[in-house]
């Protein structure tokens, strides 16, 4: 199952690197054969993560507890927001930036979101855990849960990119300005999410550090014809613009919400966690065909020596 | 002019006299008309006599034709003169209003401006109307820069040309009170403050200008350096104004003599951000708010700052639960060791006027953008963008009235005696009062933001938990029929 151990690391002679592709250049392939369809991902995670008794009792009980604990810190609403503490970076991170800038203010809350984050850190990688999970053996047990926490390091570093990618997003959204605001925050969401949604996954399957799990992920993503972009897009778009829209249960500044945003909050986090299990399956299912990190070449002493002359010239004579 | 100031002072003292009388024998006497600027008085306190809780609409004047080729702004907030008289500014005129049943008793032309409130002075013969026109050179957009080369103090032709000007006119006849406007420098967008003698206006390119009520003369003009935030209070022969703040100088807050216009003190604090409101004064202090949140005390007597409590609001926009909106002054108010302040999100908030501290908060999840609250003996009401008026009492923070104003925008809530007299729409502008209504019963509700654990447990079981079983019941037969997504061990799709 580890894709680690089923991938080859020849020591011997290195074969002839892969021509560089461009960021998008994976868009125009053939779709790979291995890769399941977004249809068919998307319905394996519904029903596996939806129909776990743990995995849905579990969410449950998260968004009761931590309700109730920020409103004992003194938030006030809107319950709206916790929608998308399931969803992962950096479509949850508006979550963290609201929840402690909601509690402390924004100049103090700015700098308690890492706290934040590092709490739902914790909750999303008991829910990849459980996902995943639900996606290999059909149901979930708690020792998926315990197995997620693998990847606390990599969620926890993916909410403090999520923090940077937000931020950089409003910023140059602002030097835009209008219309354009719009269209770079959700690239950067949608760009964020693509190129970062396996790296939990890799992290809970593979027991990979940090660094390597984003490589990897990032490789994962960007594989020709495996159609994650137009999956990350089909879902961070309507994600990203329930954010916009007006009128939704429970965006009003109340500590008791009502049924209807309850039902709102609790079916958004399960299409969240739906997603994680598509995730899940899409990666597992082309993990052995991911490629593994160029290494890196070392210098071959002719060109050592010539770099050695090109600074010698460059060097001022005393 | 003194001979004015003297009848004047008669004529209070007799309404006190008559007031106190008639408490003493207990005979039911109507409350005064006497809000003739913004929050009533020239502290700006906007503590009121008038009804309270339980209120109804006592009549309504949809009538109101606004001229000119722009009248988004609509009406101005009223002013209400001692003898009924309500006056409020349109686009392109001043009107006035009979405070018993809303007819029209006149109109004067103005030059096309944003609709500032007025105020009402004492001229010699009679009470007149102080209102600002004139949208400078550049229109509706203007964005009312700071002057760049102000006028020396004393001079009256400040920015000649230009177009902003301050008018008067009489209330009973409706004809120009002065022989000429007063002109400018910068357009106006805070209301007018008058004490007995003279009429006080800030602009937007931070200057102060002082005006004889008699002669409609300039006494004297201060540059204070950035835009004036709210209405010029006068307090104890002190004038003091709120500068925005900027590039160019900090936001505070700046205390001249009346008289002479010599600065006497600057007041500020470190932790504030840009000053909102014009500064109020109750009990000994001066009260005012900021952008971001901060809720301000400073001694009334030589600027000492006293406190600062902050709100937090997660959903007021761009994190700012005071804003600056033009005409729309926002503003506390205070009694009784009390300090109330609304928000733009419509939430309410007392704190304790010795230290500051939080008190309680009640979220109407009704914005009110545009307009201050208003203090009566109990209650602190509130005017939304609705068009709902909300009393929260004022010890519990309960909520015990609400009414619909028939309208949307209501603003500008003034005491009219026995009525409230407020405006609503901007286009659609219109007069709405409300009196007491007897048969009615207080409700008494709490807000929102109070945890009632058993209506949350029952909200969750009934919202959430019954969605979570609804999802695994539906989805369960799909699972088993469908098994495992990855046949174990050779990573391969199963279904």
């Amino acid at each position: 199952m580890s894709a680690r151990s089923g991938s080859s690391r020849s020591r011997g002679r290195a074969p002839a690197p892969p021509p560089r592709r461009g960021l998008l250049s994976g868009m125009s392939a053939a779709p790979m054969d291995s890769m399941p369809r977004i249809r068919t991902a998307f319905t394996r995670g519904l029903a596996g993560t939806w129909s776990s008794p743990l995995v849905v009792g579990s969410l449950l009980a998260w968004l009761l507890a931590e309700w109730l604990v920020v409103v004992a810190l003194g938030y006030p609403g809107p319950f709206a927001l916790l929608a998308h503490v399931s969803a992962p970076t950096p479509l949850s991170t508006f979550t963290d930036l609201s929840l402690s800038t909601g509690i402390l203010g924004v100049r103090q809350g700015l700098l308690f979101v890492f706290g934040t984050a590092a709490v739902h850190a914790l909750w999303f990688s008991v829910l990849i855990g459980l996902a995943i999970e639900t996606i290999e053996s059909g149901g979930a047990t708690r020792w998926g849960a315990i197995r997620g926490l693998r990847a606390f390091p990599v969620v926890l570093a993916l909410h403090v990119i999520g923090v940077a990618v937000v931020f950089a997003a409003q910023i140059v959204a602002a030097l835009g300005g209008g219309g354009l605001a719009l269209i770079v925050q959700m690239a950067a969401l949608v760009g964020a999410t693509w190129v970062f949604a396996f790296a939990p996954v890799i992290a809970v399957t593979e027991r990979r550090r940090l660094m390597d799990c984003l490589g990897r992920s990032m490789r994962a993503a960007r594989m020709p014809g495996s159609g994650n972009l137009t999956f990350a897009a089909l879902y961070a778009v309507p994600i990203f613009a329930t954010f916009l829209t007006p009128g939704l249960p429970g965006v009003l500044l109340d500590v008791n919400p009502p049924s209807p945003a309850w039902i709102y909050v609790v079916l958004m986090n399960l299409l969240h966690a739906a997603i994680l299990g598509a995730f899940a399956l899409r990666y597992l299912a082309i993990a052995e065909e991911v490629p593994e990190a160029p290494v890196r070449a070392a210098p071959s002493r002719e060109r050592a020596a010539g770099s050695r002359r090109r600074r010698s010239r460059r060097s001022p004579r005393a | 002019m003194r001979l004015l100031h003297l009848s004047r002072v008669s004529h209070r003292s007799l309404a006190a006299v008559s007031v106190t009388v008639a408490i003493v024998v207990g005979a039911p006497v109507a409350a005064l008309a006497d809000w003739v600027q913004f929050q009533g008085g020239g502290a700006h306190d906007g503590l009121s006599d008038g009804p309270s809780a339980p209120l109804a609409v006592a009549w309504t004047n949809d009538d109101i034709k606004l001229e000119g080729t722009d009248t988004t702004s609509g009406l101005s907030s009223p002013v209400v003169s001692e003898d009924g008289t309500v006056v409020v500014v349109a686009p392109t005129a001043v009107l006035g209003f009979d405070g018993a049943d809303g007819s029209q008793v006149f109109s004067a032309d103005r030059d096309f401006g944003p609709s500032s409130q007025p105020a009402i002075g004492q001229a010699p013969d009679g009470p007149i109307a102080v209102f600002t026109e004139g949208f400078g050179d550049s229109g509706p957009s203007a964005s009312g820069s700071v002057t760049p080369s102000p006028s020396p103090p004393g001079q009256d032709n400040a920015g000649e040309g230009f177009d902003s000007h301050v008018s008067a006119v009489d209330l009973e006849t409706g004809q120009p009170a002065w022989p000429s406007p007063v002109q400018l420098a910068d357009i106006v967008q805070t209301p007018v403050a008058v004490d007995e003698t003279s009429a006080y206006i800030g602009d937007v390119g931070g200057r102060v200008t002082v005006i004889d009520l008699a002669s409609g003369d300039v006494r004297w003009t201060k540059e204070l350096g950035t835009p004036i935030s709210g209405a010029v209070t006068l307090d104890a022969g002190r004038l003091l104004a709120t500068t925005l703040g900027g590039q160019e100088g900090p936001s505070e807050i700046v205390a001249l003599d009346a008289e002479s216009g010599d600065e006497l003190w600057r007041a500020s604090a470190e932790d504030a951000s840009n000053l909102v409101s014009a500064p109020v004064v109750a009990n000994g202090r001066m009260l005012t708010l900021d952008a971001l949140g901060g809720v301000l005390a400073f001694d009334a007597e030589d600027g000492r700052f006293l406190w600062r409590s902050e709100v937090i609001n997660p959903i007021a926009p761009r994190g700012q639960p005071f804003l600056l909106q033009g005409v729309g002054a926002p503003a506390p108010v205070s009694a009784d060791g009390q300090v109330f302040a609304v928000d733009v999100t419509g939430r309410v908030y007392a704190f304790e006027a010795e230290t500051g501290a939080a008190l309680w908060d009640h979220a109407l999840n009704d914005p009110s953008q545009f307009s201050p609250p208003l203090l009566t003996d109990d209650h602190v009401l509130v005017p939304t963008d609705s068009g709902t008026l909300y009393a929260v009492d004022r010890r519990s923070g309960h909520l015990v009235w609400r009414v619909d104003g028939e309208g949307t925008f209501l603003r500008g809530l003034s005491d009219a005696g026995d009525l409230l007299v407020g405006v609503t729409g901007f286009d659609n502008a219109a007069l709405v009062t409300f009196e007491a209504d007897a048969t009615a019963r207080l409700i008494d509700e709490p807000s929102p933001t109070t945890l009632d654990i058993g209506r949350l447990i029952a909200r969750f079981l009934l919202g959430g938990a019954l969605t979570g079983l609804v999802a695994i019941l539906l989805t369960r037969p799909l699972q088993r029929r469908l098994g495992p997504a990855i046949l174990p061990g050779s990573g391969e799709e199963s279904g």
